[in-house]
């Protein structure tokens, strides 16, 4: 007898969960089917919804399909310790049901927007390249001559011996206010790399999926918005 | 200008136009001469750029549309854009007060064909496109064609669908496009109250809630992902953080949550006396919507509007939203030293359609 | 009530200050004040516009049809049906050293011989684990004192962690200890495997020595030695505590909480002293109503709400159960507090001699005589057990939402049943409410988190937000809307 069965047996109308039907079957173990493209994939509905707080999946651009094909967002996802003498780290403390991909890393200098909150969060999803809000795009696209497409041709960053200190002063200064808009608190925005702001940085490449160095590499950068 | 009849074409510089995949007559070559650019297809004499429009609007990658005795040249699609386009139809369903592409009536199914072949030349490394409208599921089975043309052209490219969410309510219409590129795809709903007087009101149809609501419990039930989008004006905002709370407790579901602010286009304009309300004046709502669902984890954020009218603690769910193309930063943004992350205006906001809040951040504000 | 569908049945309960409590199955709710409640009698028209519009929102006003989106929220509040028994508790052992005057396991003494679990036994229970539906498992050692047989937890875990490896289910482990009989060997073991630690920690050193007592007389100082080589191995974090709320705990809520404070914890979990097992015997010393448990609490809870809003992140974990049920449509994963109900359907107990339960509650009651609870033997299917005449009676039992007191509670769709409890303490699975101490600790409690919801302090429900989502007080924006 299936579990769902077990429960209409038992509890009658007091189980909300419809017996039958292969569509709604939930498959009963973790190993994800990679529900490749080949072959039709069966239509799975869900019965109920997870906590969007679990889901823990960046809303990917492109690229590889997230396994969010499975997401532990639609699916059950049963808190915490199971425990009635309260054992465990914290009843609601939820066990995620998988682990989280690997964050996905703008292949080019686009603008990922991070939805960090003032306080550092754990690792949370990224919002998405937000598209045009209420657009309707017209067949006529006037573009101006300033135009900022550019801004996606990621500029040569200027040799380290031509920079004057007065150039790093400003520069670090438009990291430290990047930090800030945000959410991260790197200090006064003076220009000095300080170790505040380098904490600052750490934080928000911790929360973004960068290597959390607290160094202003490349990929911070572009993740920042300072290179334009 | 040297066309025929109607053409859709892709514009490539010299050594793209030699090695790319597609056909010649598919391509357009745009070549720097002593005249100035020149736009050509391979073996064909130079269309003629001779009337008014400026060809450096034209750049490699474009898709342009070209028409028979016109020198009009429509650029459907841009390479680097931020925000490519698929316009599906003028027809929708609804009558938004806000509208900002009020909908007409016709029968313009002749953009399912163009759209099929807008897809077929657009890059397959564009991370991103949109489909919109009017309603685009007022399609029917042309939208299906459409999303299956980009997931065989554009396996790779993000989906951003706006629909109302209303013919959802039939579940066979979800179960037709949801599984297409299901883990691929956003639909992008819009909701304006949490009780159906409020969002009818603005919808400007009867019934209009209760359907979106079966929409998207639909597309929920099937894994879509989904977004609920809520412009900010004079109706929606009394009931924002009551509305975050509706959509937590009823619509857990969903992925992100756009808090947008008003485009003054289409009924917009003639609307503004009910809808216009500096959003500065709303900040309290705002943040109590922003941060209700900031708490329970629900991914948020606030599009259209500028870092200067937000509070600090804003920032960080603020996105540069407006696309680029329509994307301004007036004189008062001189200076501003936050500029390069702000999302600056909409071209079409006029002194009416901007916060007396707006100022240029000086860095002495972060000094401290 | 309950049903295939849910349904969007209002049910009103008085907060005893003019004050009330309507909510529908789906687990809206608001609290309405005395004006409000006579509006609503009137007519919802008489209520201003947007407390209207707050009720028509929450489908609060009617009892109507439900939406495909409402069957589905009904379905998720009670999703956890669906993972089946999801914590199993391992009883390896009844010896233990201590005899606690409140022991709700008739423990056995030190040298006593037949009250260990066969390997076999403990080998055909993970059989029974991953038979669950569940893709999170959560096994506990219980006992006795579960430290005295390591080897079989040490056997258990691989045991299980080697199976999972073709399951791929989430695995947890923990267990309940005095922390007096882990070596620094088994403190390693625990953290290889993340087993998380569990002990009781009474109040000051005294009382816990009187209430405690072991043969050298020392229970406190070894614990809180155990404590610290635990934490050292584990981390701050690895060792939960609870204290057992005897009459002499009563007088000093602060006092407790304090003590908890200085020993570095940062959550307590108030429970009242249980009915079961030797607890019914020295009940006359230990003892009290239950009104009187509802009033220490009340005041322990606004001490911890002050810390708080000074900055001090510490929970009361109980109500962070509450308010998880309150503030969200998931449940909180605590099995005993549930409709229907934990019992066998989300919990199993592999009793040191093979039999299974369907509740720790359950083998305690059994340990006093009370064999109706026993679902069947560890060698059984879980199926088997399922199906057992235990699981049938009880069941009667199991829905709140069909219980006389429970089916018009407004708490009901955040609370629980308790089929154990009523059978071993009142005779029925069902119980009755009027005498039910369960049903006066859920409503003293439900009753003071909704005064202080309506009363909307910000820093309270900055706090209560943050219990209520699992997330540390720094993290949760204080000017989020709290719905009310």
């Amino acid at each position: 007898m299936t579990w769902r069965e077990r429960l209409a047996l038992l509890l009658g109308a007091a189980s909300p969960f419809a017996v039958s039907g292969a569509a709604t079957a939930e498959p009963p173990n973790l190993r994800m089917q990679d529900s490749d493209g080949a072959t039709a994939p069966t239509l799975r509905r869900l019965d109920f919804w997870g906590d969007p707080a679990h889901a823990g999946h960046l809303l990917q651009l492109a690229g590889h399909r997230s396994h969010s094909s499975h997401s532990s967002h639609s699916s059950h996802v049963s808190g915490a310790g199971h425990s009635s003498h309260y054992s465990g780290s914290s009843v609601t403390t939820p066990a995620p049901l998988y682990s989280p991909p690997a964050p996905y890393v703008a292949p080019r200098p686009a603008k990922p927007a991070t939805p960090t909150p003032l306080y550092s969060p754990p690792v949370r999803s990224a919002a998405p390249r937000p598209a045009a809000p209420t657009t309707r795009a017209p067949a006529l696209q006037p573009f101006s001559s300033s135009s900022s497409v550019n801004s996606f041709v990621a500029p040569r960053p200027a040799e380290p011996s031509r920079l004057n200190q007065d150039d790093i002063t400003k520069f670090v200064q438009r990291v430290q206010i990047a930090l800030m808009v945000k959410g991260y608190d790197p200090g006064p925005a003076d220009g000095d790399l300080k170790p505040q702001t380098r904490e600052a940085l750490r934080a928000f490449q911790a929360a973004t999926g960068l290597n959390a160095s607290g160094n202003m590499d490349m990929p911070t950068l572009h993740a920042l918005g300072v290179l334009k | 200008m040297g066309v025929d009849r109607i053409e859709v074409l892709k514009v490539l510089g010299p050594e793209e136009a030699c090695i790319t995949h597609l056909p010649p007559q598919d391509v357009l070559i745009l070549e720097d001469s002593q005249a100035g650019p020149v736009l050509y297809r391979g073996g064909e004499r130079p269309l003629s750029f001779s009337d008014a429009k400026d060809p450096r609007i034209i750049r490699p990658g474009d898709v342009v549309r070209l028409r028979p005795n016109s020198s009009l040249v429509s650029v459907l699609y841009r390479r680097g854009a931020s925000a490519n386009t698929l316009f599906a139809t003028e027809r929708c369903n609804s009558l938004c007060l806000m509208c900002s592409q009020p909908p007409r009536d016709d029968d313009d199914s002749w953009r399912i064909d163009e759209m099929l072949r807008l897809i077929s030349l657009i890059d397959p490394d564009e991370p991103q496109l949109g489909i919109t409208g009017g309603e685009p599921t007022l399609l029917g089975p042309g939208l299906a064609r459409v999303l299956e043309a980009c997931r065989l052209y554009l396996p790779d490219t993000r989906l951003q669908i706006l629909t109302n969410g209303r013919t959802f309510a039939d579940p066979d219409l979800a179960e037709r496009l949801v599984p297409i590129d299901r883990d691929g795809t956003t639909w992008a709903v819009p909701l304006y109250g949490d009780v159906a007087a409020l969002h009818d009101e603005v919808v400007a149809v009867d019934g209009a809630f209760a359907e979106t609501l079966d929409g998207l419990f639909e597309l929920g039930r099937l894994g879509a992902q989904i977004e609920i989008r809520v412009v900010l004006h004079k109706l929606t905002i009394p009931r924002l953080p009551q509305i975050a709370s509706f959509i937590y407790r009823n619509l857990p579901f969903v992925r992100h949550v756009a808090l947008m602010g008003l485009e003054p286009m289409g009924f917009a304009k003639s609307n503004r006396e009910r809808l216009w309300i500096d959003p500065v004046d709303y900040l309290d709502e705002l943040d109590s919507a922003v941060s209700h669902l900031a708490n329970r984890g629900m991914p948020v954020s606030i599009y259209n509007l500028p870092l200067c009218v937000l509070p600090r603690p804003l920032w960080p769910f603020a996105r540069q939203s407006i696309s680029d193309w329509k994307n301004v930063y007036p004189q008062e943004c001189e200076g501003c030293v936050v500029r390069d992350h702000c999302a600056g205006f909409f071209a079409s906001a006029g002194p009416t359609w901007r916060s007396r809040a707006i100022h240029p951040i000086a860095i002495e504000e972060f000094a401290a | 009530m309950a049903g295939g569908g849910g349904g969007s049945l209002r049910r009103t309960t008085d907060l005893l200050d003019g004050r009330a409590v309507v909510s529908n199955d789906l687990g809206a709710f608001a609290v309405l004040d005395a004006s409000e409640q006579r509006q609503l009698s009137m007519g919802d028209s008489f209520l201003p516009t947007s407390r209207r519009q707050d009720l028509e929102a929450r489908r609060l006003l009617v009892d109507g049809a439900q939406s495909r989106l409402d069957q589905a929220i009904y379905r998720t509040r009670k999703s956890f049906l669906l993972d089946g028994p999801a914590l199993h508790i391992f009883v390896v052992t009844l010896r233990c050293d201590h005899s606690c005057h409140y022991c709700q396991v008739s423990r056995a003494s030190l040298e006593a011989r037949g009250f260990d679990m066969s390997p076999g036994d403990a080998e055909a229970a993970l059989d029974r684990v991953f038979e669950s539906p569940s893709p999170t498992v959560t096994i506990e050692f219980q006992g006795g004192e579960p430290a005295l047989r390591f080897d079989l937890v040490r056997q258990v875990v691989e045991s299980a962690v080697r199976r999972n490896a073709e399951m791929g289910k989430h695995l947890r482990f923990s267990m309940v200890s005095t922390l007096h009989h882990l070596d620094d060997e088994a403190l390693a073991f625990c953290a290889l495997h993340g087993v998380h630690l569990s002990t009781s920690i009474d109040g000051p050193e005294a009382r816990h020595n009187a209430q405690r007592p072991n043969p050298t007389r020392d229970a406190w100082s070894r614990t809180i030695e155990g404590l610290g080589r635990a934490r050292a191995v584990l981390g701050d974090d690895g060792v939960v505590a609870l204290p057992t709320i005897t009459r002499a705990a009563l007088d000093d809520p602060v006092g407790l909480v304090d003590q908890y404070r200085q020993l570095g914890f940062r959550s307590i979990f108030l429970r009242p002293v249980s009915p079961y097992g030797f607890a019914r015997k020295t009940r006359r010393v230990h003892g009290y109503d239950m009104a009187d448990f509802v009033r220490f609490y009340e005041a322990a809870l606004a001490y911890i709400l002050e810390l708080n809003a000074a900055g001090v992140d510490f929970t009361e974990v109980y109500s962070s159960v509450l308010l998880r049920h309150i503030f969200t449509p998931f449940h909180s994963g605590y099995v005993d507090l549930r409709s229907p109900a934990g019992a066998g359907l989300g919990a199993l107990v592999y009793n040191y001699d093979g039999k299974v339960y369907p509740s720790d509650e359950g083998r305690m009651a059994a340990e006093t005589g009370d064999q109706r609870f026993a679902l069947g033997s560890v060698h059984d299917p879980l199926d088997f057990l399922m199906a057992s005449p235990a699981m049938t009676w009880l069941r009667t039992g199991a829905v709140a939402e069909e219980l006389p007191g429970c089916s018009t509670c407004a708490f009901v769709p955040f609370c629980g049943a308790d089929p154990v409890y009523h059978a071993a303490v009142q005779g029925d699975p069902r119980g009755e409410r009027d005498t039910s101490e369960f049903c006066a600790k859920h409503m003293g409690l439900f009753r003071i988190l909704f005064r202080h919801i309506a009363d909307g302090d910000r820093e309270t429900l900055r706090t209560f937000t943050a219990w209520a989502m699992g997330k540390p007080r720094a993290e949760i924006r204080w000017s989020g809307f709290v719905e009310r």
